[in-house]
């Protein structure tokens, strides 16, 4: 056991990135006498050791892996070192609110906090969480005033809380934080916000909306079967919504006697992938992992529904209520769903290239969390920059849903403009070759023939026309 | 697909955040309270097996939405095929009183209901349970606000201490299931409307 632990930073990371990555955790070449236990314990050394020699590539490969950092104590601490080594911060450009100057989400901000931490029992606990919950996001708000607070937000704020709070040896939660560490709280919240969060921090749902768009996808490449059974061709998902937004955490409540709760899992996973894709891909295969009783759901419920949209929506929350509130159905599914996503988070040609189309270009997706191997240390600059951009992309995009309308009648406008120039120019290469074959193929002079207010029909005739005319030449 | 469900009847409850929107479908639906329920996001639904008028049964879909504005662009999903609408202010909110016509708004422009002016409403003045000192919004301009909107029924209403809740839940059923009626009895007239509704709302998710 020593000597394993002894191992220098590097060859434990060359051992954990040659492990078979099916394999149940980072930790499988150990021999299988150890239990579950010993591994943890072993597990927390390494961890320890990759934080004191500052390994961020080690330290997020174990963070990765199966029970991602053990324990809250070290989670906190392994959070912290990951978050802050990606954005090198300048007090002089963002300064530190001094001002009592209020956010306009403010009075939002208060109805959720005061709705918070519900499962804790005892009455003064829950008071000073909901009091840290409240500092937290205020002061982030007020610090980047230039950004929207949404209902979820405190969701994913209140993970960080919790962890900080880690459950001590007597089962109980540590709400008394030094002022140090509260600032270590706040580096964290406010990192993980600038870096993974900005799409959902715009004033309006069009990017979370443009986001959940890439679910389907994902589940198209897994299980077509699936894909079009419950229709998502056509049905926007928006029954992902709150799960995205709040990464899981607005219904996975950490149980608080558990150091190591799925939802810690979670958030280790997307802080050491760098990725936001990674919560898209947990959703996706936890929908294909409960796809049996969709299913039965599905065939039971065809008459219960409204319209297919209701039904999709309506089986998925019943199965995923009926599954959560099965403790063991839950550990189950989970454990399930996040060893799927830990060993595989490749992302398919087709849903790239819908990635490319739908996303925009401040996207974390595109940049801070788009999980490249390579991640980037930022300047406080540039992240100011990629917030002023998703600011004015996300301006643009919500007067392009508002001006919609016009929108198709100039496309509509431009199709006729487009085609008539596409029958001049054919008409030219008709002129110039004067070839025999030509009438072989659809005549595009037939034009005038058709519904011209059929714009549609005209412009796919003019290129099947082109086609043909290219295809004979 | 957009065939009428026999006998399902689809209501929404909309109003600000914080009016008690989830407290009163889980008063109505599980005849519970609690003080911790955590704010929706997007959207939640429960139902329960109605009798109305003690002759004609029917479930009832209780769906429960986020109040937060932006969650209102979901609403599109969410509205249609609705048999009735719950607007919900808090007694205690004047704020959340006056944007209650912008809700019923919104909902019409969403829902795409087939007769906007005689779709059901219900309004309901929720948290009477307070006292006096702390209510700002008058029965008066209550009464007032339901007679502008075209005399729709109002109810005061503590999903805390459950004044009112079945009450105006039966009426909420009842009308939910005259419009259901009516719309069936004119399903057949829209059905080809019905399409070209979907094939709109088709396009607008291509661009998403």
């Amino acid at each position: 056991m020593t000597s394993l632990v002894g191992l220098g930073t590097g060859e434990w990371q060359h051992k954990i990135q040659n492990t078979d990555t099916t394999t149940e955790d980072c930790l499988s070449f150990l021999p299988s006498f150890y239990n579950e236990r010993t591994v943890n314990e072993l597990k927390l050394k390494v961890i320890n050791r990759a934080m004191e020699s500052g390994d961020f590539g080690l330290l997020s490969e174990l963070g990765k892996s199966k029970c991602g950092f053990v324990s809250n104590d070290i989670r906190q601490v392994a959070w912290y070192q990951i978050l802050t080594s990606q954005i090198i911060f300048q007090p002089s450009i963002i300064p530190e609110p001094t001002n009592e100057e209020k956010h306009c989400d403010e009075s939002q901000i208060q109805l959720d906090v005061s709705r918070s931490f519900g499962y804790i029992p005892e009455e003064i606990q829950r008071n000073s969480l909901k009091k840290l919950l409240n500092e937290q996001i205020v002061r982030f708000f007020r610090k980047y005033p230039q950004l929207r607070y949404y209902q979820g937000y405190h969701d994913i704020v209140s993970v960080f809380i919790i962890t900080f709070c880690h459950t001590t040896k007597h089962g109980k939660l540590q709400t008394k934080m030094l002022h140090r560490e509260k600032e270590r709280l706040f580096k964290c919240v406010e990192i993980f916000s600038l870096l993974y969060l900005r799409d959902f921090l715009m004033d309006s749902l069009d990017f979370p909306i443009d986001q959940i768009g890439i679910i389907p996808a994902l589940i198209k490449e897994q299980d077509s079967v699936l894909y079009e059974k419950l229709q998502l061709d056509t049905i926007k998902p928006f029954f992902a919504i709150a799960s995205i937004l709040t990464i899981f955490s607005h219904d996975l409540k950490p149980d608080i006697l558990n150091n190591n709760s799925v939802i810690f899992q979670i958030f280790d996973l997307v802080i050491c992938t760098h990725s936001m894709f990674t919560p898209l891909i947990l959703y996706s295969n936890m929908i294909i992992a409960i796809k049996g009783k969709l299913y039965e759901e599905y065939e039971q419920n065809l008459e219960n529904f409204e319209n297919e949209t209701d039904l999709v929506h309506g089986i998925i929350q019943k199965v995923l209520v009926q599954t959560m509130n099965d403790n063991k159905g839950s550990k189950k599914l989970w454990s399930t769903v996040l060893n799927a996503t830990r060993t595989s988070t490749i992302i398919g040609r087709d849903t790239k290239k819908m990635i490319k189309k739908s996303i925009n270009k401040a996207s974390p997706l595109q940049n801070t969390g788009s999980g490249t191997k390579l991640v980037r240390i930022l300047e406080q600059t540039e992240i100011v920059k990629l917030i002023e951009k998703g600011i004015k992309l996300n301006k643009q995009q919500k007067e392009g849903a508002t001006k919609k309308g016009d929108n198709y009648q100039q496309w509509k406008y431009n199709k006729l403009i487009k085609a008539s120039l596409l029958i001049g120019v054919c008409s030219i290469a008709f002129g110039v070759s004067c070839d025999q074959r030509f009438t072989l193929s659809a005549d595009p002079f037939n034009l005038p023939l058709l519904d011209i207010t059929k714009l549609v029909d005209a412009t796919e005739f003019v290129a099947n026309s082109v086609r043909n005319i290219k295809n004979s030449l | 697909m957009s065939t009428r469900k026999k006998n399902i009847l689809k209501v929404i409850i909309l109003g600000d955040s914080g009016v008690g929107k989830t407290s009163l479908m889980h008063r109505y639906v599980n005849d519970k309270y609690s003080q911790q329920y955590k704010a929706t996001i997007g959207a939640d639904f429960l139902t329960k097996e109605v009798n109305i008028d003690s002759d004609k049964v029917a479930t009832m879909q209780v769906w429960d939405t986020a109040g937060q504005e932006r969650f209102q662009s979901l609403g599109v999903a969410f509205y249609r095929g609705a048999d009735c609408c719950v607007l919900v202010y808090d007694v205690t909110n004047t704020k959340s009183f006056q944007n209650i016509k912008s809700w019923r708004d919104e909902f019409l422009v969403h829902a795409n209901v087939s007769t906007p002016e005689t779709f059901p409403f219900v309004l309901l003045g929720n948290k009477i349970d307070t006292d006096d000192s702390k209510k700002v919004v008058t029965n008066k301009a209550a009464q007032e606000l339901a007679a502008s909107l075209g005399n729709i029924p109002l109810f005061f209403t503590s999903a805390k201490t459950a004044i009112n809740v079945d009450t105006a839940f039966q009426e909420i059923a009842r009308s939910a299931l005259q419009q259901n009626q009516n719309d069936a009895d004119s399903f057949e007239d829209d059905f080809n409307d019905a399409i070209n509704i979907q094939l709109d709302n088709d396009t607008n998710s291509c661009s998403c």
